[in-house]
């Protein structure tokens, strides 16, 4: 008896929380501004500047890199070291674990930032960092595990909150997500080539990429949430029995859910199916956190009227059911076949982004910097502006964008009577630039009360003096535990955090394994076509030039098999014809058409001129200009690199090909030249724009190859 | 008593839901043009019906509630004369609960009559919506006269309308009031916060059931014993419906014309044609015609020939190999005739920037105007050099 009267005297860091905070804050302004470059960019393309740094496919990366992993990351963690440490009892496991912790992921995010505006990418969406950076990730995300382990371990709680249990889960399946997607062969310090090739690159990414989403984005804030909604609101949490239920489905099922972003493609139908039942199946479990946060403020709506901070955590929850209910839509075959490639997707996560995740850091924000400080909130009424100005910025954003998409696919899959396509591609993009406008109208309104926030916080602290150290008391776990009464099953595991770990990590693995070994190891996933070739060391150089640009962020390379793509683009796109494309590009988005077969569409003064100059080729594109192709030269000394890279990852070429590569790259290159004097036109043989001439005319192309033979024969 | 009615519920919700779900998951798997729209307002129309269908349920539970209050109102007051109304009340609520059933054995009935046609599904639904819309209105007019019935004893009002209250939210979620919290609050104390033990909200927890056993039809459908056609099967069956409409257009209308038909067109045509010009052959030829990575289109020089069925056949087929890509899938015969007229109309007008002179010399024999002149002759080519 005398054991449970003994406390603990211990204090809680602060510090590290504040730290985070102060980082949520900068970085999300930053990602929000270069969100609202690029969004302009779109309208005004002279807003790309000319120059390499500030041009869309560039800029766009590390918009979405900045706000998901600088800003939502920060977010994260700024919650997590808040919310574990009260929940267990207990100070963070280590000061310099914590430290080390803040410091690795600032830095992290601005070699992320210079990395990209300096084109070093993989080319692989929100994982387009290089291979050193994916190394320091993994180092910090490790440093991060063993502080939030290392604390549950010496924990002053017995059993462990259903917010911790998301802690888990996100630290285990980012880690894994993480560590398989970034698998790379480095040819150079900084450029690497994804292990991966064609559909099972597009694979793993999407397996990645979608799941970024649910364990980066979903369920680290759903712990936040499960921590900060009751505790702000002053209510019990709604249902401890649907927090069970919902957390074990959620992330069992979600991990399924990848390939609802390669729908119609040429991903082999079965994966696709699992991928789009999943994400169906996907709704009450997602449903089941929003109804837990909303259902817990029974009793609190008259709170909700006042308190500014339940109304951004209300419209958090709300967006979060929202954009969870028209996920599985959107993944549904026959509503994708209209969604996809278009600007509803865009529309689609910044519901999530915008409502989901910014507003609940804003909730929290402004809840915990007073707090922390000991202080009042400056200016509720300025929170309030916020709260409304924020919201009108998210409906000005995302109403035009559905509305966008929408026409997109209308106008993309109407035909004449007569049985033309009605509309040429161009004019399906200067249609939409009344609705860009919109949007980024949308985005400054959402960015102004970003501005608005901080103005009122940076008042705020200046008004209190931050508590570094929380002093705090528990009782120590006594050693022996024993159960008394009856209790619920689930509260077994919840005094484990190690089995909860691995049994989490099972439960991740199995839909991934179920999707990916198959589509490795059994051939006719991916039948081979023999007329496919690997690419020539200036296509190669070329394509690499595509990757560093960022094309992908506007161009697809994926022809699905409609009546409307097939007359649009050419012949629909086989698995077969991506065995040698490390990384594969298929994009996941049109805002300019698709490139699958591009290849010897046009002549290679067309590619010259439309690379200098767009609008000279294609009046009306809002599409930038790439001056520097026309004057950087060609790195043929990296050549031999990157031919000894492809064949390590079985891309056949004969035995020494590296050394004598750039003899078969000068004559293409002399070879293309000579094309483009016949038009007049004097170029250099040396200069990258003639190996992104040479990729370009390639793509796709292949196939046609077999059927030529296939004809003559 | 209301854990029957509960097992009730989910035997009639799943016993609904499922062969409806079942329609709309067939009706997906026809071969049916791309984006159809159809199957999007049939999932739709299956919501719809299962939102009604969960309104039904309520209601008919208030209207149960309701009814016992009144039977205990009538009890009280010993009216014998009204025991009639009551029976007739009953038997309502009664009569209401047999036309729900109806609409379950007509919904896993459809199935087995579906001969793949989706029409079919969509007028079953229809009838459906239709039908159970008639049981809420009829729901809702008893729940209220029952209310009215009641009110005249002020005690048993106040059960009643509580009765109603409660009954269209917290029964939605299955919740404890919040009176009676304190009896499902856990001993869950983290960091102060608590946690009540409320059942799994029946719509949601039936929700994911349904769900789950969708995804299984899904799969089986189109990967295990079903016969789903692939991706391909249903490229293909688009294709060919495209192809056959076009063909059947074709066939009515004057468009037919093709590189052996083809005239010179009148002032209409060269307009329209100008328009296509300027949008799109103008990248390459120039606004003016006169070239640029194509070829000059006013001297008279051509590289494939000058006459007006010559200058079709390039613009339909195109020389891929020299550039100029195809356009018979962009435009139609027509519109490519008026192409083909406005390129004829530049002929002798002054570019401002003319590329030099490619391919071969054409003189025209004569120049007709207009579509009623007589055809332009063909292969008058004179050798350059």
């Amino acid at each position: 008896m005398n054991n449970t009267l003994q406390t603990d005297k211990f204090f809680y860091d602060n510090k590290i929380v504040k730290w985070f905070a102060y980082a949520t804050i900068l970085w999300g302004l930053v990602g929000m501004l270069v969100g609202v470059l690029a969004a302009f960019q779109l309208v005004f393309p002279v807003l790309n500047l000319n120059t390499a740094e500030t041009t869309f496919g560039r800029v766009r990366p590390v918009h979405t890199n900045a706000v998901i992993f600088a800003f939502v990351g920060n977010g994260i963690f700024m919650g997590v070291y808040y919310s574990l440490q009260r929940l267990c009892k207990a100070r963070m496991f280590s000061d310099f674990f914590s430290k080390l912790h803040f410091w690795g992921w600032q830095l992290i995010i601005v070699l992320a930032a210079v990395s990209l505006l300096a084109g070093y990418t993989t080319g692989k969406e929100y994982a387009e960092l290089e291979w050193p950076i994916d190394i320091l990730i993994t180092l910090v995300w490790v440093v991060f595990g063993v502080n939030m382990f290392g604390t549950i371990i010496k924990r002053r709680e017995r059993h462990l909150y259903v917010a911790i249990w998301f802690y888990i889960a996100t630290f285990v399946t980012v880690a894994m997500l993480h560590i398989v997607n970034s698998w790379e062969i480095p040819f150079s310090f900084m450029k690497s080539y994804s292990w991966y090739a064609g559909v099972q690159d597009a694979l793993i990414q999407w397996w990645y990429g979608h799941n970024a989403v649910a364990f980066f984005l979903t369920t680290p804030y759903l712990g936040i949430m499960y921590y900060f909604l009751p505790k702000i609101a002053n209510r019990p949490v709604y249902s401890y029995r649907l927090s069970i239920i919902h957390f074990w489905a959620l992330i069992f099922i979600y991990i399924w859910a990848g390939p609802h972003h390669l729908l119609y493609t040429a991903l082999p139908d079965w994966a696709q199916s699992l991928g789009m039942v999943f994400s169906v199946m996907l709704i009450a479990p997602s449903w089941g956190g929003m109804l837990n946060g909303l259902l817990t403020l029974r009793g609190a709506w008259d709170k909700v009227r006042e308190d500014v901070v339940l109304k951004f955590l209300v419209v958090a929850v709300t967006a979060y059911g929202m954009a969870t209910f028209e996920g599985p839509m959107l993944s549904v075959k026959t509503v994708n076949a209209i969604s996809h490639f278009t600007d509803w997707t865009i529309a689609h996560v910044h519901v999530g982004a915008l409502g989901w995740n910014g507003f609940l850091t804003f909730g929290v924000l402004y809840w915990l910097i007073p707090k922390i400080f000991r202080t009042n909130l400056y200016s509720q009424k300025m929170a309030n502006w916020h709260f409304w100005i924020g919201t009108l910025g998210i409906v000005i954003y995302a109403v035009p964008m559905y509305w966008a998409g929408f026409m997109q696919a209308l106008a993309w899959k109407e035909f004449t009577a007569e049985g033309q396509l009605k509309y040429q591609f161009m004019e399906t993009v200067t249609q939409m630039r009344p609705f860009y406008m919109m949007r980024g109208i949308g985005g400054v309104l959402y960015l102004v009360g970003a501005v608005m926030m901080t103005y009122n916080l940076v008042k705020t602290i200046r008004s209190g003096k931050a508590v570094d150290e929380e002093a705090a008391e528990a009782a120590p776990l006594s050693k022996v535990y024993e159960e008394h009464g009856s209790h619920h099953w689930h509260r077994w595991i919840e005094r484990r955090p190690v089995q909860m770990m691995v049994f989490s990590l099972v439960l991740v693995a199995i839909g991934g394994l179920i999707e990916i070994i198959p589509t490795f190891m059994i051939k006719s996933n991916v039948p081979t076509i023999s007329s496919v070739k690997p690419y020539t060391p200036l296509e190669l150089q070329g394509r690499d030039i595509y990757v560093r640009e960022g094309c992908y962020t506007c161009h697809s390379q994926m022809i699905r098999p409609f009546r409307s793509e097939v007359a649009r683009y050419g012949e629909y796109s086989k698995a077969g014809e991506f065995v040698y494309d490390h990384p594969f590009q298929w994009g996941s988005k049109r805002t300019g058409p698709d490139l699958a077969r591009v290849g010897g569409k046009y002549p290679d003064s067309w590619h010259f001129n439309h690379m200098y100059e767009p609008n000279s080729m294609s009046p009306g594109s809002i599409m930038p200009a790439y001056p520097w192709l026309f004057e950087n030269d060609i790195d043929t000394a990296i050549t031999p690199a990157k031919i000894k890279a492809m064949q390590t990852l079985g891309v056949p070429y004969e035995e020494g090909y590296a050394g004598k590569a750039n003899v078969d790259l000068m004559k293409q290159a002399e070879q293309i030249r000579g094309n483009l004097a016949k038009d007049n036109i004097q170029a250099k043989s040396n200069k990258e724009i003639i190996a992104l001439i040479a990729y370009l005319q390639r793509v796709g192309t292949d196939i046609k190859l077999e059927q030529k033979t296939a004809a003559s024969n | 008593m209301r854990i029957g009615f509960n097992k009730y519920i989910s035997l009639a919700m799943l016993s609904v839901a499922t062969p409806m779900l079942a329609i709309a998951a067939d009706s997906a798997a026809q071969p049916a043009a791309e984006g159809n729209s159809f199957n999007a307002i049939l999932i739709g129309l299956v919501c719809i019906s299962l939102v009604l269908l969960f309104a039904i349920l309520v209601l008919g539970n208030t209207l149960r509630q309701l009814a016992f209050v009144y039977r205990d109102k009538m009890r009280d007051e010993k009216k014998s004369g009204i025991a009639k109304t009551l029976l007739l009340l009953i038997a309502a609520t009664v009569g209401s609960f047999a036309a729900n059933a109806q609409v379950a054995e007509t919904a896993s009935q459809a199935p087995a009559f579906i001969s793949g046609i989706p029409a079919v599904h969509f007028y079953t639904l229809i009838s459906i919506i239709a039908l159970q819309l008639l049981v809420v209105i009829s729901l809702a007019f008893l729940v209220r006269t029952m209310v009215r019935l009641i009110s005249n004893d002020p005690a048993k009002a106040a059960v009643a309308k509580e009765i109603v209250k409660v009954n269209f939210w917290d029964r939605f979620n299955k919740v404890v009031p919040l009176e009676k919290e304190a009896d499902i609050l856990l001993d869950h104390n983290y960091d102060g916060i608590k946690e009540l033990d409320n059942s799994l909200p029946p719509w949601w927890k039936y929700g994911f059931y349904v769900t789950i056993v969708v995804g299984f039809i899904y799969m089986w459908y189109y990967h295990a014993g079903g016969n789903g056609p692939s991706s391909h099967d249903e490229f293909v069956a688009e294709m060919q419906a495209g192809e056959e409409a076009k063909a059947e257009y074709l066939a009515k209308s004057a468009n037919n014309v093709d590189e052996n038909t083809v005239k010179m067109l009148g002032a209409d045509g060269i307009a329209a044609g100008a328009t296509i010009f300027d949008q799109v052959c103008a990248a390459c030829h120039a606004k003016d015609g006169g070239g640029g990575v194509g070829p000059n289109l006013t001297d008279d020089y051509w590289l494939h020939g000058g006459s007006v069925k010559d200058i079709f056949k390039t613009i339909k087929y195109g020389y891929p190999d020299k550039g100029m890509k195809s356009w018979k899938d962009d435009y139609s015969p027509n519109q490519i005739a008026q192409i083909t007229s406005y390129v004829k109309s530049l002929q002798g007008t002054k570019p401002a920037a003319p590329k030099d002179k490619q391919g071969e010399l054409y003189i025209e024999a004569s120049t007709p105007t207009d579509s009623t002149a007589a055809p332009a002759a063909d292969s008058a080519k004179v050798a350059s050099k």
